[in-house]
């Protein structure tokens, strides 16, 4: 109802002629109304509306606030983790770095290693194979100096045979006899 | 096989036995029947030395020569001259002589506990044995 009043009062101005400031076509009695019934509206809106409302947005500001600060914290926080996991990553490559230098490292001695122990086998192999070698030199120069002596032996018995007769023999015997004397 | 006392108790028998019997052969076959009924006969290279010696304590040498040719006399003479200057304290001297055409040359005197072997073949197989 107070709605209308405004209506009324233009309507019933509306039939008068304009004066004064009411020529400019602004009517003060009309912006009295007006701010009578902006207030009015103003006070029931507050009374009945406004606070809800109100409260609403600010339970909404307050949610999107909130929302905002989780965002913010959990990019913060994901910020966090990404130089973590990235500190963890280069630590862990570091890490394998190491490890893969250490391996090569051990491999390269162990190389080293088994290279000498081959070496040392193969300078015994040849060691041994020159010892067994010089061993059957020796051996065989003994059998021929055996068989040398036994063909001298042989030999010699064989002119003794042939040329001693009793008569050298005795004269042998006899010069013998006298050196042992 | 008999122990070495029972050899050399043996061994002064037959050296006794030796110097009064006149017949070497009935001496010896004496023995080879002892020795066989014994079950002796290995020991005989044992007794034989045992008998030397137990005659060589009695005064008697025997000495054993072998040579590749027979000795001449001149050459027993000198053998017993060497014995006799081996063994001053002997009453008498005994040579066996052995003909062995494979000493070679030259002369092998052996007593019961010496020996001189100066024959071709023993030094033949002393230069082989250096070698």
């Amino acid at each position: 109802m107070i709605a209308f009043v405004p209506i009324f009062i233009a309507s019933a101005e509306a039939a008068a002629e304009p004066e004064g400031i009411a020529a400019l076509g602004i009517d003060p009695w009309a912006i009295l109304a007006q701010a009578v019934t902006f207030l009015v509206l103003f006070f029931l809106i507050k009374k009945f509306a406004l606070t809800k409302i109100v409260g609403t947005l600010e339970e909404r500001r307050k949610t999107i606030d909130k929302g905002v600060m989780l965002g913010i914290e959990m990019e913060k926080e994901k910020t966090d983790l990404d130089e973590r996991v990235e500190a963890l990553l280069q630590k862990a490559r570091k890490e394998a770095d190491t490890i893969i230098a250490q391996g090569h490292e051990e491999a390269g001695s162990m190389l080293k290693e088994a290279e000498a122990q081959a070496q040392h086998k193969a300078d015994a192999l040849l060691a041994d194979a020159h010892n067994r070698i010089a061993e059957d030199i020796d051996k065989a120069k003994q059998e021929l100096k055996k068989d040398m002596v036994e063909l001298v032996g042989m030999a010699t018995a064989a002119i003794i045979r042939e040329k001693v007769d009793a008569k050298k023999d005795t004269q042998l015997i006899e010069r013998m006899l006298e050196e042992v004397k | 096989m008999a122990t070495a006392t029972q050899r050399t108790e043996l061994a002064r028998v037959i050296a006794t036995m030796m110097q009064k019997q006149a017949s070497s052969k009935q001496l010896a076959r004496q023995i080879a029947a002892y020795l066989v009924q014994e079950h002796q006969t290995k020991d005989l290279d044992l007794i034989l030395r045992d008998v030397l010696t137990a005659r060589a304590r009695d005064g008697v040498i025997e000495a054993n020569l072998t040579t590749a040719f027979p000795l001449s006399a001149g050459v027993k003479a000198e053998v017993k001259q060497l014995l006799k200057n081996e063994y001053p304290a002997a009453k008498q001297f005994v040579l066996d002589e052995t003909v062995e055409p494979q000493v070679l040359s030259g002369i092998k005197v052996q007593t019961a506990d010496k020996q001189l072997d100066q024959t071709a073949q023993a030094k033949l197989d002393k230069l082989t044995r250096k070698f």
